[in-house]
């Protein structure tokens, strides 16, 4: 059946959600009339404007849900939140699932769309959670023997996606920010020919984060030692 | 012929009403008109104040709206009175509060009060305070009329304030924690502020930091290198914080309130959030001066400044929760006039005088009325100057009850806003200090320096005289102390607004009712069923019926449960589990989106 409506939930992060890109190529390339739905959570979604292919993107906000101070959680707004996320999708009407979230809440999400064909973590009518698809089964038991795989993560989603693995890597869709960043840097006053050296500081894991007077202090003995301008990455989240 | 009825009635059974009544000026914004039906109404400021068709009808409407449990009837709003007639066979206590002596003097003129005198309590412009302090508030019930609250928004706040956070106090002990400053400028305001939530009806436990005065002093006054003396004093003051959250987990309080310079830490803080009730503070100090607003602004549940505008945008970038303006106040019991024996008056009497500590500003600008009988009060003057030598207590510091005496004993008090940037008056100065309240509660007549948020809080010129320059200020001295009669009158006026708008009690009631508001209503928070902490009112399973009611599922799981317990995904998840376990069927939407929220938390 060509033309299917391909639902990819991809709850993780930035560096996952480039590795997705062979993988949405790889359905495209089998079937370009299917409809490619990318569901992430809100703090990526920046990134998601430069990944070729996907035709749509859902958005999953789980503030509410992990608030930074417990004395802010309410029960009913959670659960009106994550209860909103999960009709949306539904009303998606999909053919397929490919979950590569690997986490329980995926799993039970998944589980609710009532989507036929699965592949990746789901929960089984009797609750109990059961990944779909060999490729995706062997990534979710790869923790406890990540030394010995020779799998990159691309190829994984890949096979596990159902796509053919191929000489695919990851993309992103430059053709517009490299122009907008000639005017940036122009607006910067930083003119061409001069050295620039771009520094992506952040993480949005707090321990995974060097402490920002450690990326000021080496911004500064890099543009002394090179003469050079020194751009900082980010987006607002 | 309603006149002479009415007039009889008030002038022999309520004398307050009548001289209320005959001092209120002619009602010239008030312009009476008649309905389609004939019935008496009027206009207000060119608004119509009841129905111009059927006025008759506003009787039902109101009843409407009051359940007949209802005792204790509240209304803002006595206009002609159309709206109380389906009260008047209530068995329950009505009162109604006029703002405008003006309307009130106009229903007198017009329409037939004699029921509405019979049946209700009628209470007109500031005589309000006096009765927020008498009236029992138990059950009650507040109903505005018609366009009173967009005409009188300041009397409505404050009477909704009131009943707000006196229902509270009459219904509910709450008990609040109140922590002071181990020294400091905020210790008065601490003490008024306890004392007006207990005659507001509160449990106050206080925390009395300024007992650990002497050992903090002790620090300050050793002979050792200035880092490890800086670093003794912060562990002495992180101590002394220490020692506040435990006393607060054994007063187990409804609410903690911590005035500015409070010596409340990270870590007190941290484990005073532990226990699950509101954390407020009242930051009475100007935040362009005392920086250390940044690191506690998100560690309290509600933040209470002297200072709007930039400031509660830098507070909430900051994390600040919930901001609320509440700016100074007077305490009626110590800043009243006060009748002076003819030495005191001679002692603390002058034609101008001020009050308070030598900053330079205020140097400067009295440098420059030495030529009128001037008496500087207060600390820090440098007594070698010709200015410092009119410092009548040389420095010594003064108890309240001398600041009361100069006050009333001063023909001119002076009020200058220190600035520690400026030599003169600060353009920019946007918060109103104590003292303005102070002097005003006092009867005192002053002149203060203009400040943005001033005007808000008394009408300039008639119950509050400024001055913008050092020469604005002469020519103002020159002609108030030709005009005794015209300071008698803005000072009485000064002594009516506060005492009406401006008092401690006023500002708790504020305070009370904004953090009501702020709980949701659930205030205070209900204890978990294990009767150990609190949890958000939000979470509890009643609550979240009422929330919820719209959807099926979600209640149907919530029945499971206590209506008073909290309520979490966990103990959802328990239940589920058991469901798995059993293998009785499909989970369902409620239930999958618990495991879902369960898994978030861990």
């Amino acid at each position: 059946m060509k033309g299917k409506k391909i639902l990819v939930l991809n709850l993780t992060r930035m560096g996952d959600l480039i590795q997705t890109t062979p993988l949405i190529a790889g359905l495209k390339e089998a079937d370009p009339s299917c409809e490619v739905t990318l569901a992430v959570n809100l703090g990526f979604v920046g990134i998601t404007e430069f990944l070729p292919d996907v035709d749509r993107v859902v958005t999953f906000d789980a503030t509410p849900l992990r608030p930074a101070d417990h004395r802010e959680y309410f029960a009913l707004d959670a659960f009106r939140r994550a209860d909103s996320f999960v009709k949306e999708l539904k009303a998606g009407g999909f053919d397929v699932l490919i979950n590569l979230t690997h986490s329980a809440p995926s799993a039970i999400i998944g589980s609710m769309l009532g989507i036929p064909d699965v592949r990746g973590t789901c929960l089984s009518d009797d609750a109990a959670r059961t990944v779909h698809n060999r490729w995706l089964m062997y990534f979710s038991a790869l923790l406890s023997f990540r030394r010995y795989n020779t799998f990159n993560l691309v190829d994984l989603y890949s096979l596990g996606g159902g796509a053919k693995p191929g000489a695919r890597r990851p993309v992103l869709d430059t053709a517009r920010p490299e122009s907008d960043a000639g005017a940036l840097l122009a607006e910067l006053g930083i003119t061409e020919g001069e050295k620039i050296i771009g520094i992506q500081a952040g993480s949005s894991m707090a321990e995974r984060r060097w402490p920002p007077s450690n990326f000021a202090r080496t911004a500064d003995l890099l543009a002394e030692r090179w003469n050079a301008r020194i751009v900082f990455f980010g987006v607002p989240s | 012929m309603n006149r002479e009825k009415n007039e009889r009635l008030i002038r022999e059974c309520y004398p307050r009403l009548w001289e209320i009544y005959e001092n209120s000026p002619p009602a010239a914004d008030v312009e009476p008109t008649e309905a389609k039906t004939s019935a008496p109404v009027f206009k207000y400021k060119n608004a119509a104040f009841h129905g111009i068709y059927r006025p008759e009808e506003e009787a039902a409407r109101l009843a409407a709206r009051v359940p007949p449990e209802a005792k204790n009837i509240w209304v803002f709003g006595l206009g002609y009175g159309h709206h109380l007639r389906g009260l008047l066979d209530r068995e329950a206590d009505v009162t109604v509060y006029e703002p405008s002596p003006e309307i009130f003097k106009s229903a007198v003129e017009v329409a037939d009060l004699t029921a509405i005198l019979d049946k209700c309590r009628i209470v007109v412009g500031d005589e309000i305070a006096a009765e927020i302090g008498r009236a029992s508030f138990k059950g009650a019930r507040l109903y505005p009329h018609g366009p009173y609250p967009r005409f009188f928004e300041a009397e409505w706040n404050l009477l909704s304030a009131a009943v707000s956070a006196r229902v509270l106090t009459a219904e509910k002990k709450i008990r609040v924690m109140v922590v002071g400053p181990i020294y400091g400028g905020s210790e008065p305001t601490f003490r008024h502020a306890a004392g007006a939530l207990v005659r507001m009806g509160a449990e106050v436990v206080v925390f009395e930091a300024s007992n650990f005065a002497s050992g903090y002093f002790e620090l300050d006054k050793m002979a050792v290198a200035e880092d490890d003396k800086n670093r003794l004093k912060e562990s002495y003051c992180a101590t002394v914080g220490e020692a506040a959250a435990a006393m607060a987990e054994h007063a187990k309080p409804d609410l903690v309130l911590a005035l500015a310079q409070a010596p409340l830490g990270l870590e007190a803080l941290e484990r005073l959030g532990r226990l699950g009730v509101p954390l407020a503070f009242w930051f009475v100090e100007d935040y362009r001066t005392m920086g250390y607003w940044g690191q506690a602004a998100p560690r309290y549940d509600y933040f209470f400044t002297i200072q709007r505008g930039l400031f509660f945008d830098k507070l909430r970038e900051a994390g600040a929760k919930r901001v609320a303006y509440l700016p100074q106040a007077a305490e009626p019991d110590v800043h009243r006039p006060v009748e002076l024996a003819p030495e005191e008056r001679e002692k603390y009497g002058s034609d101008l005088s001020f009050m308070g500590a030598g900053y330079r500003n205020r140097r400067v600008v009295f440098s420059r009325l030495l030529d009128y009988d001037l008496k500087i009060w207060g600390t820090e003057w440098d007594l070698n100057s010709e200015l410092g030598r009119r410092a009548a207590n040389k420095n010594e510091r003064l108890k309240p009850e001398e600041y009361v005496k100069i006050f009333s004993a001063s023909e001119i008090n002076l009020n200058l806003h220190s600035s520690p940037m400026l030599d003169g008056l600060d353009p920019e100065g946007d918060f109103v200090n104590p003292r303005v309240f102070e002097l005003a509660a006092c009867g005192a007549f002053s002149l203060v320096d203009n400040r943005r948020e001033l005007g808000e809080l008394f009408k300039i010129g008639e119950e509050v005289v400024t001055f913008s320059s050092p020469e604005e200020l002469r020519e103002k001295i020159d002609y108030y102390l030709a005009h005794p009669e015209a300071r008698r009158k803005v000072a009485d006026a000064a002594r009516r607004r506060a005492l009406t708008h401006h008092t401690f009690e006023r500002r708790m009631e504020a305070m009370l009712s904004f953090i009501i508001s702020g709980e949701g209503g659930a205030f205070p928070r209900p204890k978990s069923n294990d009767g150990k902490e609190r949890g958000n009112p939000r979470n509890f399973v009643r609550r979240m019926m009422e929330e919820g009611a719209d959807d099926r599922e979600l209640v149907e799981l919530l029945a499971q449960f206590d209506p008073d317990e909290e309520f979490s995904p966990a103990k959802a998840n328990a239940k589920t589990e058991e469901k798995v376990r059993s293998g009785s069927g499909k989970l369902t939407r409620a239930e999958s989106l618990m495991l879902i929220l369960e898994e978030y938390l861990r």
